[in-house]
């Protein structure tokens, strides 16, 4: 303790890492198909332990909606042919994003830890 | 190449399902009514995508409803 009481000093500083906001490991990229079933995306075979960033691209010509595991295509968030969308994630936390479509539409997925 | 698919409720309409197929595992979540609406997306759907994105692994997979069953010749 210094003489105000903190626990660092410019001699004896306390060193902060930042994570979930940089590219630690390597990417995982995928082509997604998103169905008239709702189901939660990611790029691999898993959901991209400690991811912090999902991006996905409409590289179908139909819209597709994401939301919740109770979304349908009425009530979801549409993703329309040719834009994207860009998830942040906290990663150390569970949370699935869910897309669901009224037709097969193929999805690029970029997820980031 | 065979694979394997269990599927497991977790929650009103909710399912997860477990993928093995070759030395890849999988698994993911749906949100569908039935065990077997779950179970046909993850084997119609969810490894059809898998092979796509992993061919190195998954290039001698093939479905039941892809194979060609040899046509009979009558003499």
């Amino acid at each position: 303790m210094d003489e105000y009481g903190r626990g660092w000093s410019k001699t004896n500083p306390v060193i902060a890492q930042l994570t979930g906001s940089y590219v630690q490991q390597d990417p995982e990229i995928g082509a997604k198909t998103v169905t008239t079933t709702a189901a939660e995306l990611f790029a691999g075979s898993v959901v991209l332990d400690g991811r912090y960033k999902m991006i996905v691209y409409n590289e179908g010509s139909n819209n597709v909606y994401w939301g919740k595991s109770t979304i349908t295509a009425q009530t979801g968030f549409p993703l329309l042919p040719g834009d994207s969308v860009v998830f942040t994630f906290n990663p150390t936390e569970d949370m699935p994003i869910y897309f669901i479509a009224e037709a097969n539409t193929v999805v690029r997925v970029g997820e980031l830890a | 190449m065979t694979y394997t698919i269990t599927v497991n409720s977790i929650g009103e309409w909710l399912w997860e399902c477990d993928v093995t197929v070759g030395e890849l595992k999988g698994k993911t979540r749906v949100a569908c009514e039935t065990e077997q609406e779950a179970y046909d997306y993850t084997e119609k759907t969810f490894l059809p995508d898998l092979r796509r994105n992993y061919p190195r692994l998954l290039s001698d997979l093939v479905f039941p409803w892809e194979v060609v069953e040899p046509e009979e010749v009558i003499e």
